[in-house]
């Protein structure tokens, strides 16, 4: 990632984390582990009741309610479990529709759209409806959805959560492309195997953060 | 969020679920087709009112007296010739003429033919430089006529058709015998004019009476009468004809001693009074039709709000991807708006079908004006805001995390 930004969080039970411009991270954890607190605090959907959480150099806990849509339309692309995909509009429409909420024009929404289905390498699914797709198919399209409006971190909730062992693959291996290509990744998983194709994994435990270590061959 | 993306977005979702549009959309429909049909029906025989006093001239007076009980019409204080004499000077008059009419329910044609009635008017010289009928043959009632007391009368050309059968010049000269209550009399025909309202009075062949003019003095001894019933006049100038009215008014007051008791309207005063009085009734019923909007609005409302319910998971999407409130806000609004706006447009369609049925049925016109188009419309989108906002702004308050969780 090319911005000179920095997330922090001190939340939940006296976490603090940092994760810098162009890391691959994943969160692990149990069910209530408050990694989901954890993601929806990174998402700008919640704020913490104390402590700060500073994204991209803006302190989000002091940015009023109704900043926090823009703040989520420009830094951050969301990926979740069910893909949460429009069923009524194409790939190429669910992908424009970040940039629709951006304000962006017309030509420049259908250059940047084709171009992030393109990466994701679904050019020729992009008048396709998500029920017309498999499971890999719709999660790409989320993650074209995602980075399309260039955000500075991208958050993935259980990304390969409902997809067969052949479609994570291709996922990770996106993500990986991507994470090569300069983005920044925090991704929330279950599987030590999908974790262990990030360069750092951090484990909660009772909304506690137990665990923060580099994986062999990644670099933090 | 663009507004073109918006109504795109919105006629999508509201086109994937015709049937339940439709049903939405019903209550709008009949709220506006209904007011439409009642305001086309209102505007056609407000036209039909004013071609009516098109074809009887500009500028024409009647002076009556302000009668609010029939006995009035025996005081000395009714028109008389009296009255009629003290006016004919008045400056600012063309033409000037009294005028007698009989009840007609009681006045009868006996022969040739019998007719179910008659009505009589008595009339001075000028009438027919007032009336300007089309004078087919023979002549009309002169001042000769008056003078003589002479047993002349006009007839119209339907009348003529109607009692002897034809129409033509022999008809002049003829006679033909009036019955009254007091008893029956002969009159000659002298002249035949065209009846203006011909069309009207075949549809409803026996509620018109016959028409039939004779000179005034002829007719007030025939019906034993000093009273006029009012008296007709033609102002020089038609523009300006309060003051006029005015002075003829104080004339008579004055010469009567009385306060007020005279009235001297024009026909463009009676025509917007007639207007006033078919206006207001239209406006009433309409207004009664409009409830029927409030009714479809609440049902759009009632949908809009089961629409936010279903689809509270995409508004949790809109909303992570980065959806103001205001942007959902918007949407939904524009989704209520496109309903009722959409059942607006059919209802005006219908409305405009049913006032065409409608007035052939009572033989009226039905005339769909522009701006009953533009206030249909106006309202129905009025409607859509006014119903839509509340479930729009539910839909925008929506917490994304619990929208997300949704199923």
């Amino acid at each position: 990632m090319y911005r000179q930004g920095v997330l922090e969080v001190e939340a939940l039970a006296g976490v603090d984390l940092w994760v810098k411009p162009g890391e691959f991270v994943s969160i692990m954890g149990s069910s209530g582990s408050g990694k989901s607190t954890m993601m929806n605090i990174l998402g700008c959907l919640d704020k913490p009741t104390s402590g700060s959480y500073i994204l991209d150099g803006i302190d989000i806990s002091k940015t009023p309610d109704s900043m926090l849509s823009t703040i989520r339309n420009k830094k951050i692309g969301f990926i979740f479990q069910s893909f949460n995909l429009l069923p009524k509009l194409n790939a190429f429409e669910n992908v424009e529709l970040p940039m629709i909420y951006a304000g962006l024009a017309k030509s420049e929404r259908r250059k940047r759209a084709l171009e992030a289905l393109e990466r994701v390498g679904l050019s020729d699914r992009i008048k396709h409806k998500p029920n017309e797709m498999s499971g890999g198919q719709r999660q790409r399209v989320a993650i074209a959805r995602a980075l399309v409006n260039e955000p500075a971190v991208i958050l993935a909730d259980e990304p390969t959560g409902n997809l067969d062992s052949k479609s994570t693959f291709e996922i990770i291996d996106i993500f990986r492309r991507l994470n090569d290509e300069g983005a920044t990744i925090v991704m929330v998983t279950h599987e030590p195997d999908v974790a262990s194709c990030t360069k750092r994994i951090v484990t909660f435990k009772d909304g506690r953060k137990i665990n923060d270590e580099a994986v062999m061959g990644g670099n933090i | 969020m663009y507004l073109g993306e918006n109504i795109k977005s919105a006629l999508k979702n509201v086109l994937s679920n015709k049937m339940r549009t439709f049903l939405t959309m019903l209550g709008i429909i009949i709220g506006i087709a209904s007011v439409i049909t009642i305001t086309s029906i209102g505007n056609g025989s407000q036209k039909e009112i004013e071609d009516r006093f098109d074809d009887l001239g500009v500028g024409r007076m009647t002076v009556s007296m302000r009668s609010n009980s029939p006995r009035n019409m025996y005081t000395s204080d009714a028109l008389t010739l009296d009255d009629y004499e003290l006016l004919k000077n008045v400056r600012g008059i063309k033409y000037i003429s009294p005028t007698y009419q009989a009840n007609y329910y009681s006045v009868k044609l006996l022969d040739p033919k019998e007719t179910n009635t008659a009505q009589i008017t008595g009339v001075g010289a000028d009438y027919y430089d007032i009336m300007a009928p089309d004078l087919l043959y023979g002549e009309y009632i002169n001042q000769e006529n008056i003078d003589n007391k002479s047993k002349t009368v006009v007839i119209t050309d339907t009348t003529a058709q109607k009692v002897f059968g034809y129409c033509d010049e022999s008809v002049i000269g003829q006679q033909i015998s009036v019955k009254s209550w007091k008893g029956s009399q002969k009159f000659t025909v002298e002249g035949i004019v065209e009846n203006p309202n011909a069309d009207t009075e075949l549809q409803y062949e026996n509620e018109y009476p016959e028409s039939i003019v004779m000179p005034i003095s002829t007719a007030q001894r025939l019906f034993g009468q000093k009273t006029l019933t009012n008296i007709t006049l033609v102002a020089e100038a038609p523009d300006d004809t309060d003051a006029l009215s005015e002075r003829i008014v104080a004339m008579l007051d004055n010469f009567h001693n009385t306060s007020e008791k005279y009235t001297c309207e024009s026909t463009t005063e009676q025509l917007e009074a007639m207007n006033e009085v078919t206006g207001t009734v239209t406006l009433l019923i309409s207004g009664v039709a409009a409830i029927s909007l409030i009714v479809g609005g609440i049902g759009v409302m009632n949908i809009m709000m089961v629409t936010v319910t279903e689809r509270t998971r995409e508004i949790g999407i809109r909303k992570s991807i980065g959806a103001k409130n205001s942007d959902i806000m918007f949407q939904f609004v524009v989704e209520a708006i496109i309903l009722t706006f959409m059942g607006g447009l059919f209802g005006i369609v219908f409305g405009w079908l049913a006032g065409l049925v409608a007035g052939a049925i009572l033989g009226m016109e039905s005339v769909v004006s522009v701006k009953s188009i533009i206030i249909a419309v106006a309202i129905s989108s009025a409607i859509g805001i006014i119903f839509g906002v509340y479930p729009a702004e539910k839909a925008a308050r929506l917490d994304p995390i619990e929208a997300l969780r949704y199923e």
